[in-house]
């Protein structure tokens, strides 16, 4: 067994004993290489009664490398309205790129991008998010994003 | 890997929930937490000490500083140089290793004792899923049983546990090794850890890597082969493993190697110099190269006594290969499968493509090729999990 399906396997057993933190729950974790999670942030924000899902893909590196994860954009689920959130579901923040730490997981990447929702002030798109999304490789980790304190963009 | 209850009952995975929960078993799971590294999380193996104090497996903290340089942990800045060897820490992981299997016996017996009436529902064998049974101490059948949780255990010291863990009967005939990850007989255990992770018994299941046996490159087949052939004329060569001369004491670490500097001819050499395949393009060769480093620097902070032996490297390297192979081969059977799905795929593959052709890309140059994950949409019909576990053997409470 790899070891980055060992490290997922022990990530599912504690979510399955100590349970997921409020507003994120596992809805699908069939194998080692695609998850999905929903998220909503609890109380008041600016997203209140939104539900939103997550899809994370791992590589055999995992958790050396960082995990794919963006929003799922379907019939279903839509992207939150943010400005470091792409309409394709494609999200900038920089736990996902450089600030990536072999020792965060699949709950903490969820419990950041929470907080990263229930902080937000206006409810906006990200001001390159047509000329990125035109363009956006299908996997967000292809992307170099440039994180900006408040707005970010996808340096080409 | 074809569905997902093969995935979650072929292995077990030891982690802290193994053990009962702190208002249970105080201390347990926190004890076994913290003699884990936080990258793998596995019971340490090698570790070492990072300039902050902070503690990784050898094998992971140097992959992870060649990555970036800080600890992963405090992510004060740091570097190989810094390492040092935690060597208390390795004893006492030695320790926790043999005493594992046996506290965990001891709790399953303390949780038989407390609930007598309830017959488990778990078969005995695949009894160390026990960190699900551990739930059951929460169901509303126990609930109805309330013993008051300090006199019970002071009772269990008292009634004279049996020491030898294996009169139990739930006692795992094999476990896998802390380790080494092998399939191991319990009773054994501790001779093949005080060996260093030696192949000590018949009972260490090839199941894994006979699995890709077939898969195997020529290369790597004509390695292992010329290797065993030489000594042995049997095909296995185990006995002759044994004898293989482990790294020695002295040995000293392969240095840092500027890779874009060097000809493909001289890599071929250099993998050749280690008895390693060097067939492949010019990034294979350094990708191996470059694990083969980090394998075998890694082994040299293990105590001598247990470090693997060349032949066992070349083996995890193997592996290390294989794995990346597999899982490559693996998404494209997804993609297959949503081939033939494609109706209920379509509108989501719609919403996922770009809406021009991707011709000027923002591409990482990471050498690290993301390939294999690309091109898989979501899934359009997402439901909960109403109950988490896909495997009925596995008893676990949802908590809401
Ligand atoms: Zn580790
Ligand atoms: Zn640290
Ligand atoms: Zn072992």
């Amino acid at each position: 067994m790899a070891v980055s399906s060992r490290r997922l396997q022990k990530e599912l057993t504690e979510i399955k004993t100590a349970g997921t933190p409020c507003g994120i729950t596992l809805l699908k974790a069939d194998d080692f290489q695609t998850w999905f999670l929903s998220l909503e942030v609890l109380g008041e924000s600016q997203y209140k009664g939104e539900v939103f899902a997550l899809m994370f893909r791992f590589d055999p590196q995992y958790p050396i490398s960082a995990p794919a994860v963006q929003f799922v954009v379907d019939d279903k689920y839509k992207a939150p309205l943010h400005p470091h959130v792409y309409s394709n579901g494609h999200i900038c923040a920089s736990i996902l790129g450089g600030e990536w730490s072999p020792v965060l997981s699949v709950i903490a990447v969820c419990i950041t991008l929470q907080s990263m929702l229930a902080s937000c002030k206006e409810k906006k798109r990200p001001p390159d998010n047509d000329r990125y999304v035109a363009h956006a490789p299908d996997n967000p980790k292809k992307t170099r994003f440039v994180y900006h304190e408040s707005d970010s963009a996808a340096a080409p | 890997m074809s569905n997902s209850t093969t995935i979650f009952e072929v292995d077990n995975v030891p982690d802290p929930t193994d053990f009962p929960s702190t208002d249970v078993a105080p201390g347990l799971r926190e004890l076994d937490e913290a003699l884990r590294c936080s990258i793998c999380g596995e019971l340490f193996q090698a570790p070492l000490t990072v300039s902050c104090g902070h503690c990784f497996c050898s094998l992971c903290i140097r992959t992870q500083l060649a990555v970036k340089a800080e600890c992963p942990l405090c992510r004060q800045s740091t570097s190989e140089f810094y390492l040092r060897k935690a060597q208390t820490v390795e004893d006492a992981v030695k320790a926790w290793n043999i005493a594992r299997p046996y506290i965990l016996q001891l709790c399953r017996e303390e949780e038989r004792r407390k609930a007598p009436v309830t017959p488990p529902l778990v078969d005995e064998g695949i009894e160390f899923r026990s960190p699900k049974k551990r739930k059951r101490s929460s169901t509303p059948d126990d609930e109805v049983v309330e013993i008051p949780k300090p006199t019970s255990s002071k009772n269990a010291q008292r009634s004279g546990l049996s020491p030898t863990p294996a009169s139990g009967s739930s006692t795992p005939q094999v476990v896998p090794c802390p380790v080494c990850q092998r399939q191991v007989s319990y009773s054994i255990i501790n001779q093949h850890l005080d060996q260093g992770c030696k192949s000590t018994s018949d009972f260490e299941t090839g199941s894994s890597s006979s699995g890709s046996k077939g898969k195997q490159k020529q290369d790597w087949r004509k390695l292992f082969s010329a290797g065993e052939g030489s000594t042995s004329s049997g095909n296995k060569g185990k006995g002759k493993l044994k004898t293989k001369a482990k790294v020695d004491d002295d040995a000293s670490p392969i240095p840092k190697v500027a890779y874009h500097t060097l000809k493909e001819k001289r890599l071929r050499e250099m993998l050749a110099d280690h008895d390693l395949p060097n067939n492949g393009d010019k990034d294979t060769l350094i990708k191996r190269h470059e694990r083969w480093a980090l394998l075998y620097n890694a082994n040299l902070d293990r105590t001598p006594t247990d470090r693997l032996t060349l032949e066992d490297l070349r083996r995890e390297l193997k592996k290390w290969e294989t794995e990346r192979q597999t899982k490559r081969q693996a998404v494209t059977d997804l993609n297959a499968y949503q081939k033939a799905n494609k109706a209920a795929f379509n509108q989501l593959v719609e919403a996922a493509r770009p809406k021009k052709p991707p011709t000027k890309l923002p591409q990482s140059d990471s050498p690290m090729s993301l390939n294999e994950v690309e091109e898989v949409p979501g899934s359009s019909s997402l439901t909960a999990l109403s109950s988490p576990a896909p495997d009925p053997t596995v008893i676990v409470v949802d908590e809401e």
